[in-house]
Parts: structure tokens; sequence; C-alpha cells
């Protein structure tokens, strides 16, 4: 065989790349001196206990919180390579509901409960300029189809959604400026289980569909198996190990690791 | 002699138990191995003695502690120990495939999208991937009543045969097996054996472990017997 090795590809450049990024909330917790790299078309999982760091470290991300230190380089399709935490408040503003989209663990904080369904879904199509009302309609309601809600409830309250309905309602309002990178933070945690196995299903087809990048958080190693391609594991605000997500959950490196694999129910 | 497909030198893997009093457990030191395209390389010796971790890291599932994996992926030799995670994904979706003995199960996926998967993750349009996928079930006396459902509730057999079809439908130049026949009844074996045979017939290189010895002498160029020498001291 010939010694030549393969060079990577010059277009395989990360969509996000994070370095350095620290968020001190005291008493150690936050995060300390994380980095990682996005590629586009990946889902990213983040795991680790409760206080890890997990979620300081995706609202940075997501401009809800302010980081003490680090970068975030990031290829806009709008704006070219930008350094997220540097942005000007208009041009972070404009991201965050075009080419970003934050699903919250708690439906309730990532739509507005007071406005139809078809508004939430409509939001960000208007502020991207959009005011045709029988064109923001149909497309309200074929996203409304695509995360497999029923169209006719379009005029309908997200209150009077069931828990699971609601999270697929939060998905479509962000998806429906098609993102390029969206963080989740335990997109599934709080539903019934045949609940989850049909939005983590759904996710799994509209990333493929939609070559998005994706950045999860979540406590549940069987949401990472399931839709993870590469995962990080944290442990008091650091990243104690990354990699493919079937290396870290049969060859687990760090003790910490070691003891959250050991943690997984067998089926 | 044709070309080599994959090439391990020096592989060695242990593990290390945090929770066990930081335990080494050492399983392999050192294990070579060249397959050429075309040829299917049995490994065989006692349990523990490395032949599924040689697969493993191979796929990049474990992390080797030593040494060198090489594969043919593209047409060109690419080097997996210590390989970026963007390059070990491509290797696994366009070169190397990989039959498990089990099926690892997705909710509420039907075994036809199940076997399709791989392929359109391979930029195969979905209606020719579906073909495809339906082709190798078909093969495989998975019958089509059963494909728009989700294989939870099938068979040890069927689960099995979905995996192989989900491993074999891509026709990757290289397949790692690990006891691809473990349960199957005869008629499924000698379908198995079949399908390995042709894969050895376009080129693919494989490295597998059969215990059924009827089907490692069916398919198996070489055998080799892993022993004392290769495990780590």
């Amino acid at each position: 065989m010939s010694r030549a090795l393969q060079e990577p590809a010059a277009e395989v450049r990360p969509l996000l790349s994070v370095s350095g990024l620290t968020k001190d909330h005291g008493g150690g917790h936050g995060c300390h001196d994380v980095a990682f790299e996005l590629w586009p078309g990946e889902i990213l999982g983040v795991v680790g206990e409760s206080g890890a760091g997990k979620s300081t470290l995706l609202d940075c991300l997501g401009g809800f919180a302010a980081p003490d230190a680090g970068r975030a380089d990031y290829q806009s399709r709008l704006f070219g390579p930008v350094e997220i935490f540097g942005l000007s408040e208009a041009r972070r503003r404009r991201l965050a509901r075009s080419e970003w989209g934050f699903v919250h663990q708690d439906a309730r904080r990532g739509l507005r409960l007071s406005v139809s369904a078809g508004g939430n879904i409509g939001e960000r199509l208007m502020a991207g300029g959009a005011r045709h009302y029988g064109d923001l309609r149909a497309r309200a309601g074929a996203w409304l189809e695509r995360l497999e809600l029923d169209p006719s409830r379009l005029d309908e309250a997200p209150r009077q959604f069931s828990g699971g309905m609601r999270q697929r309602l939060q998905i479509a309002r962000n998806l429906v400026t098609e993102p390029r990178l969206l963080l989740m933070d335990e997109p599934t945690g709080g539903l019934d289980l045949s609940v989850q196995a049909r939005l983590l299903d759904l996710l799994r087809g509209l990333v493929r569909d939609l070559g998005l990048s994706v950045v999860l958080v979540t406590h549940d190693l069987g949401v990472v198996r399931l839709l993870c391609d590469r995962m990080l594991v944290m442990e008091r605000g650091r990243v104690v190990e990354e990699g493919l997500t079937d290396q870290v959950l049969e060859d687990p490196q760090h003790a910490h690791s070691q003891r959250l694999v050991a943690s997984i129910l067998p089926v | 002699m044709s070309e080599t497909a994959i090439e391990i030198d020096g592989l060695s893997k242990g593990f290390v138990r945090h929770a066990a009093g930081e335990r080494q457990l050492p399983v392999l030191g050192g294990f070579s191995l060249a397959v050429a395209a075309g040829e299917c390389v049995a490994l065989a010796g006692p349990s523990g003695v490395g032949k599924s971790t040689v697969l493993r890291c191979l796929y990049g599932s474990y992390r080797p502690d030593a040494g060198s994996l090489r594969v043919r992926h593209d047409g060109a030799p690419v080097e997996l120990v210590g390989a970026p995670p963007w390059l070990v994904r491509a290797v696994r979706r366009r070169t190397l495939g990989y039959v498990s003995q089990f099926l690892r199960l997705i909710p509420r996926v039907p075994a036809l999208r199940v076997v399709a998967e791989p392929l359109l993750d391979a930029g195969v349009i979905e209606d020719a991937a579906e073909r495809r996928a339906g082709a190798m079930l078909e093969r495989l006396n998975i019958p089509s009543r059963l494909w728009d459902l989700p294989p939870a509730t099938f068979s040890g057999g069927e689960q099995q045969r979905v995996n192989l079809a989900r491993a074999l439908a891509p026709a990757y130049p290289l397949l790692l097996l690990d006891e691809p026949t473990a349960a199957l009844d005869a008629g499924n074996r000698a379908v198995v054996v079949e399908l390995i045979r042709e894969a050895r017939q376009r080129g693919a290189a494989m490295i597998g472990i059969f215990h059924d010895r009827p089907v490692r002498d069916a398919v198996a160029d070489r055998v080799l017997e892993m022993g004392a020498h290769e495990r780590a001291a």
C-alpha cells in the first residue's frame, strides 16, 4: 500500500468552532475552558449530570448568557465567518432569527403562549420580511404537518396543546427559516417515552433532510445513542472526554464517562 | 496479488477500569494483519483473545492504544488511528460496513427504512435506496408484509437478517463481520454465505468472526488463529 495519506478536503470546515469558553457562576458552577468543533450536518451531544455546565454552555452560545472568556467562530450564510460573542446586537439578532434556532426544554419558554400556533411559526418569517398573509398561513400549516401536528389547529394557542405537541410546535417555529445551527436543551425532557420516541424520530429525519448541525444538551445517553454523531462528556464545568458516540459509549476513557455509561439501564 | 485494502500494524488495545481501582485489562498486543481486495480472512481462537476487539478498533468504536490501521478509502489509503471524526464518519459512510451481532433498534423506524438509511447517508436517492433495501430484505427472506413495521417486534433471527441487510445493501468495499450467522437457521445461513461470496467476487475485503465452522470454511480464504502471541503482556 502506498504511504501517501489522504489530505482532508479543503471544503471540510467546522460550522462552529468554540475555544476557551468560560462562564463562572461562582461556587464551581458554570463552564470552564470549553472547546469543541461542530461540523456541517453533525449532531453533537453534550452530556453530564445536573450542574456539569451543559446548559450554561448552551446559554452562552444561544446569547442568553454572556461568557467571561472565550470565542466561538461561526460560518454564517449571511455574513461569512463571524465571532459570535463579539457580534453587534443587530447582527446577533438577525442570525438568531434566521440561521440559528434554540429549542428550550420547557416549550413555554420558546413559544408565545398567547399567540396562535400559526402566529408562532410565522413570527420568524415575518421578522425576515414575509408579509403575505395567505403565504405565511400556508407555510405555517405545512410546518405543522411536517412535525405531525394537525394543520387544522393553526389558530389554536399553544396552551391548548399537550406537552409533546408544544415541543413539536417549538421546533417548527425554529425550523421555518431553515436554520443551519440548532441548539437544543433537553428537548425530550419531561415527555412520556412514546412521545419522546416520536420526537426523536422526527428530529432524525429533519436533521438529514435540512442538513442541520445541532448541539444537543441532554442527560439521557439513550437520546445521544439514537441521535448524535459525536458527544462531549462534561463534569464540573469542564469537558472531560469527547469522541464519536459509539466510541464514548463502548470504550469510555475517563472515569466520569465510565461512571455515566455504567449507569445506563438496559432495556 | 491484488492490492492491500486493510493493513493492521502493531495494534494494541487494553482497557482501564477507573471504578475498579484503575484495573488494567490488556486485550491485544502488537496484532498485525493485511487483507487484500477480494479476500476474506477469518479470525479464530478462544473467546477473550481479542477477535471482536480487532473489528471494533477498525470500525473506530474502540480507540487503539498503539499501532496503525490503514484502509483503502476513495482510492487512497487512510490512517484511522487518530483520524479526525469527520474522516471516520466518511469512511463509515462510503467504505466500511460492520455487521454486529445485534440490531440496534430505532423506535418507530420501519424495517425497509432501517436498511435504506445507510444508502441514503451514502447519497443514494430515495427510490433507488428503497429498491435496493427491498431487494436485500427479499433475499434474506424478510417478507414484504413486514417491511413497513419497526423491527422491535421481530424475532431474533428476523432482526439479525434486517441487520445483515442494512450492512450488506450498500456493497461497501470493506466489511467487518462479527458472527453474521449466529441467530440464523440453515436456509438463511446459506443465503448469507452466498452474499459474502458475492461480496468477495466484487472485490470486497472482509474480516470475519465465524463460530460456525461450515460457514467459515465456505467463505474464508484464510483462517488466522489468534493466540497468546497476540495477547498483551
